[in-house]
């Protein structure tokens, strides 16, 4: 597996990636940086994920909640709503798509 | 529910300094959803220094300026920049008033090597009357309506073509 990923590779799939693990289970920010770092995204930084984290509850596809913390200070779980969830599949159905086409187009292509 | 814990007072400076500069860098951007991202940045500092310490949590971040631009790029429509504007409309004023200052001391200057003496001059059409005799010089400014308001014209117009105002119609 490649250590270093172009950023630009991951920009538009990063939305659907917090989406999908937060539909999986509700995290807090720092939570689900480390839960994609876990999943294989080593180099994903929390100055990456709360921008984007920041639009998808402006744009209504996720919901939070304050929870008071035993080890520090309260914080904000993240889930999908309705809409986050249908924006997900659409996003599941797109990327599956656009990977079927870039699969299609390197099989063109012998590898060395 | 409320914060139930805070971090200790040394933290608190690191991380409120943190944000002072991302808010230098975030004041272009819409002040009720920069007001919610500070608060919200906050709260996940606060939470991520309670797991891996504030110079960690504060690591990850990047550069405030570099999480700016990235909060910007989230935003999906270009914002006026009146900062930047502001900044123009300032150096217009700015400007004017040095080449009045430097028309003023200069023309002050050449009446002196002339023995002294009285005269008025207009750079940039404020009225100016200059007095030069036994080592003491002064001058004394009047300016007319028509002046300001071109000025401040002028410095609107900085304002406006700085600050890209026409972005605001993309809302």
């Amino acid at each position: 597996m490649p250590t270093d990923r172009d950023p630009q590779l991951l920009k538009g799939v990063l939305p659907m990636l917090v989406l999908a693990l937060l539909a999986e289970r509700e995290s807090y920010g720092y939570e689900l940086v480390t839960r994609l770092q876990e999943a294989g995204l080593a180099g994903m930084s929390t100055g990456t994920v709360y921008p984007v984290l920041g639009r998808l509850e402006r744009e209504g596809a996720v919901a939070s909640r304050l929870v008071a913390s035993p080890s520090g200070p309260a914080r904000k779980y993240y889930r999908p709503t309705p809409e986050g969830l249908a924006a997900l599949a659409g996003a599941r159905e797109a990327w599956a798509d656009l990977a079927r086409t870039v699969h299609a187009v390197l099989a063109l292509v012998e590898e060395d | 529910m409320d914060v139930t814990t805070r971090p200790a007072l040394s933290d608190r400076l690191r991380r409120d300094a943190y944000l002072t500069r991302f808010g230098w860098h975030m004041q272009d951007y819409p002040q009720r959803e920069h007001r919610r991202i500070r608060d919200d940045l906050r709260r996940e500092i606060d939470a991520a220094a309670a797991d891996v310490g504030m110079a960690a949590a504060l690591r990850d971040l990047g550069h405030p300026h570099v999480l700016a631009q990235r909060y910007r790029a989230e935003l999906d429509r270009p914002v006026p920049r009146w900062a930047a504007g502001g900044a123009a409309a300032g150096g217009v004023v700015a400007l004017v008033c040095l080449v009045v200052m430097t028309y003023t001391f200069g023309a002050l200057d050449a009446l002196e090597r002339m023995g002294g003496g009285r005269a008025t001059i207009s750079p940039l059409g404020v009225t100016t009357h200059l007095s030069v005799s036994h080592g003491t010089v002064g001058a004394e400014w009047q300016v007319r309506w028509g002046v300001v308001l071109a000025v401040l014209a002028a410095a609107a117009l900085a304002l406006l073509l700085t600050a890209r105002v026409w972005r605001l119609r993309r809302r």
